[in-house]
């Protein structure tokens, strides 16, 4: 408020032992309709979510272990509404796959080499825009919807993780870094089904994970989970 | 891989169309009563009738009447089943699926449908005995929250709210037919009715206790304490909430209030609000939502409502709820015990449109009769019936004013009035207004003075550092623009002559500076 208001404080001055106190102070034009909410022009929040690969390899050599397969996620979400229906908007987030690798005679990702555990891990960075379609009358909330949208990982980092048990019982963990068969960039759909700050989500990846070169039988690319929004 | 991706996005259309395909709930307004007739008498209690006669509102008009049975009964073929039906606004509340709705929608008779949104809460009912134990802190607060509204005049000249009947909207009343804080009530048999509007049943003794402590704060008595001032009031208990004050039916509110008019409600005390889960600030102009609408057509058919602000004022919301925004009824908002000003948590005004809100308020700490034992508790819920039981002991000595006049009298009786602004509304309600028809003429507290390029306040030296009970030892000043309108408001403690000091060339022609202390209010004209 640019309007002075002297209240005398004697104390300040040192000319008196005793002040004025400003015990409540309200500007009375703060009723505008503000452009930052769930359900207004622009919004944003973090989340987190965790899903399961789910799926079939390509073809045999690269199967997984289901439930022992995640994608976790941490993400910044923006929302641009433009109408009550539609809005468009983007993810920023940090997610990570770690392919669980069945051991089995079949196996020839990364190799044939058998192991008690072995695991695929890459930790990405992601950009994803999508569209928004509401449904359902809402206030000031997000409310129910269903995204549509596609994402673009970048990974930058990549491990292969086997754990064996030794002959005189001790386990032995194998971390295999800076491996050269994968693709650094990936891409590929989502949709996501939200009921406020919880949010059903399904990746299938489009790109593939390994270098056509090597000739890997590509992972599963299904990814279903659920994300909890930090929001009202 | 397309085939992948098609099904991925056909899964979750899918399990979308599943969620649609269930039923929701909407409203279905319906154009006209044609044919349908209505005998007043048979219908609504005497106390209904007197009133309506005792302030000449007409006995019977167009929103009376009940809903068309062809209409109802066609669009009860169609939906899956019916709820509520409110004959203020000709509508019924439905269950239906889209393409039921889309149906019901087509019909002639239909002006237009929206959806509503329900949720669903149960709660046991278990009793255990009640703790009548009530601690010296414990009296000194119940003896406060009455008296700093006068209550010892009503209660010297033996007015207790007896001939005035109040309905309250809340989320249950567990323990009401056993608490020995309403045995009085009972004993007299005061409690005329009881509906819960959620269930369809007779029963509401049970759910949340928000309502017990709610009825406490208007009528109840704790060893010879009263808790609120109408303990001679008869009572009216709906129960309209499903889940507490965020997720609850605005459906069995309307429904509630048409109820409360046909059975003689004279005030109806509303410790609930409906903000952001369902709507914009923008919408608490007054007219928009539906429990606001009802709201004003209740004080149109004679009925004080007196609606709690809301306790948002420290969070994002900030603002009033509906429908606490109605022109029509009296917001009441919550002062802290402690300081005697606003209490951080009670909602400011003015609503969207810039009308005056909260009208007025009371204590929003309070000691209330819960459950099991007398409880500390906060909330406008709780400023709400404090003043809902002084209205009904205002009213027992001015029968003649109608709900309107009452509430104008109830906004006069504020300790702050003339002088208002939107934290405080026109102060805390005084009985003393309603004896002597009218406050004594103020003592001039301090004087008003021009110097230079400012207007100063400067207070008479026996109000400086005054110790005063309440809020007379504060001064309260605004700047109101030339629409009437706050452009901001403060409240400063007076601890030396000179307490303002404002430069002139700040402010604009036809802008006013109200300042308020000890009951002497005067205005500055920039």
């Amino acid at each position: 408020m640019k309007k002075i208001v002297f209240v005398f404080l004697f104390v300040l001055l040192g000319i008196a032992g005793f002040s004025q106190t400003v015990l409540m102070h309200q500007d009375a034009k703060d009723t505008v309709l503000g452009k930052h909410g769930p359900n207004l022009k622009n919004f944003s929040h973090f989340y987190v979510g965790i899903g399961f690969i789910a799926g079939k390899p390509d073809s045999a050599g690269s199967d997984i272990k289901a439930g022992k397969s995640v994608n976790v996620v941490l993400g910044y979400r923006y929302k641009l509404k433009i109408s009550n229906f539609y809005a468009i908007g983007y993810d920023i987030a940090y997610n990570s796959y770690s392919f669980s690798l069945e051991q089995d005679s079949k196996k020839i990702t990364p190799d044939t080499v058998l192991h008690k555990k072995e695991k695929l891990n890459f930790g990405n960075l992601g950009l994803s825009p999508y569209m928004r379609f509401n449904y359902g009358r809402r206030g000031n909330h997000i409310g129910k919807f269903i995204d549509l949208g596609a994402y673009g990982d970048w990974t930058f980092i990549a491990s292969d993780i086997s754990k064996d048990k030794k002959s005189n019982g001790n386990l032995v963990k194998t971390k295999i870094s800076h491996l050269n068969y994968y693709n650094a960039t990936n891409y590929g759909v989502l949709v996501r089904i939200g009921f406020n700050r919880y949010v059903f989500y399904g990746n299938y990846r489009l790109s593939n994970i390994f270098k056509s070169s090597y000739n890997y039988p590509e992972l599963p690319r299904i990814i279903i989970g659920l994300q909890i929004g930090f929001h009202k | 891989m397309s085939r992948r991706i098609l099904f991925v996005i056909l899964i979750s259309f899918f399990v979308g169309n599943i969620i649609h395909a269930q039923d929701k709930k909407y409203w279905v307004f319906l154009k006209d009563k044609k044919g349908v007739t209505f005998d007043p008498y048979s219908y609504f209690d005497k106390k209904t009738i007197e009133r309506r006669r005792q302030y000449g509102i007409p006995l019977v008009d167009s929103t009376d009447f009940p809903l068309n049975n062809n209409y109802v009964n066609t669009i009860y073929k169609i939906a899956d089943s019916t709820s509520n039906h409110s004959r203020w606004f000709n509508a019924m509340s439905v269950y239906a699926t889209d393409q039921e709705i889309k149906e019901i929608s087509k019909l002639d008779f239909v002006s237009s449908v929206s959806e509503m949104r329900s949720f669903v809460y149960t709660a046991d009912y278990k009793n255990s005995e009640w703790d009548t134990a009530v601690s010296p802190k414990m009296l000194e607060t119940l003896k406060k929250q009455t008296e700093r509204m006068g209550g010892n005049y009503f209660q010297q000249a033996g007015v207790d709210g007896k001939g005035i009947r109040i309905a309250i909207f809340d989320g249950g009343f567990p323990t009401v037919d056993t608490n020995p804080a309403f045995e009085q009530i009972r004993k007299d048999g005061r409690i005329i009715k009881t509906w819960d509007f959620a269930r369809n049943k007779e029963f509401v003794y049970s759910y949340i206790s928000h309502g017990t402590m709610v009825m406490s704060c208007i009528a109840g008595i704790i060893n010879g304490r009263k808790i609120g001032l109408a303990t001679g009031a008869e009572f009216l208990l709906a129960r309209t909430e499903v889940r507490g004050e965020f997720f609850s039916e605005e459906e069995n509110w309307l429904a509630a209030v048409e109820w409360a008019d046909k059975n003689g409600a004279d005030i109806i005390n509303s410790s609930l609000g409906y903000t952001f889960n369902r709507y914009f600030p923008n919408q608490m102009d007054g007219k928009t939502t539906l429990v606001t609408r009802s709201a004003n057509l209740a004080a149109k058919k004679g009925m004080l409502v007196v609606n709690a602000a809301g306790n948002d004022g420290d969070n994002s919301w900030k603002i009033i709820g509906a429908p606490a925004d109605a022109d029509s009824a009296l917001s009441v908002g919550g002062i802290n015990p402690a300081t005697d000003i606003h209490t951080a948590f009670s909602s400011y005004g003015p609503t969207w449109d810039k009308r005056l809100k909260p009208n007025v308020c009371a204590y929003g700490h309070v000691m209330a009769a819960g459950k099991n034992a007398m409880e500390s508790t906060q909330g406008t819920s709780f400023a709400s019936p404090l003043v809902a039981g002084f209205a009904a002991c205002a009213w027992q000595i001015s029968r003649g004013l109608n709900n309107m006049q009452m509430f104008r009298s109830i906004e006069e009786s504020g300790d702050l009035f003339p002088y208002f602004d939107y934290a405080h509304g026109y102060g805390v309600p005084q009985a003393q207004y309603f004896f002597e028809h009218g406050m004594s003429v103020p003592e001039a507290t301090f004087d008003l003075v021009t110097e230079d390029e400012f207007v100063k306040v400067i207070v008479k030296n026996e109000f400086i550092n005054k110790k005063y009970e309440g809020a007379k030892g504060y001064l309260f000043y605004n700047i109101q623009n030339a629409d009437g309108t706050l452009q901001e408001y403060s409240v400063i403690s007076v601890m030396q002559k000179e307490v303002l000091k404002l430069a002139l060339f700040n402010y604009k022609k036809g802008q006013r500076l109200n300042v308020h202390l000890g009951n002497y209010t005067r205005t500055f004209e920039f």
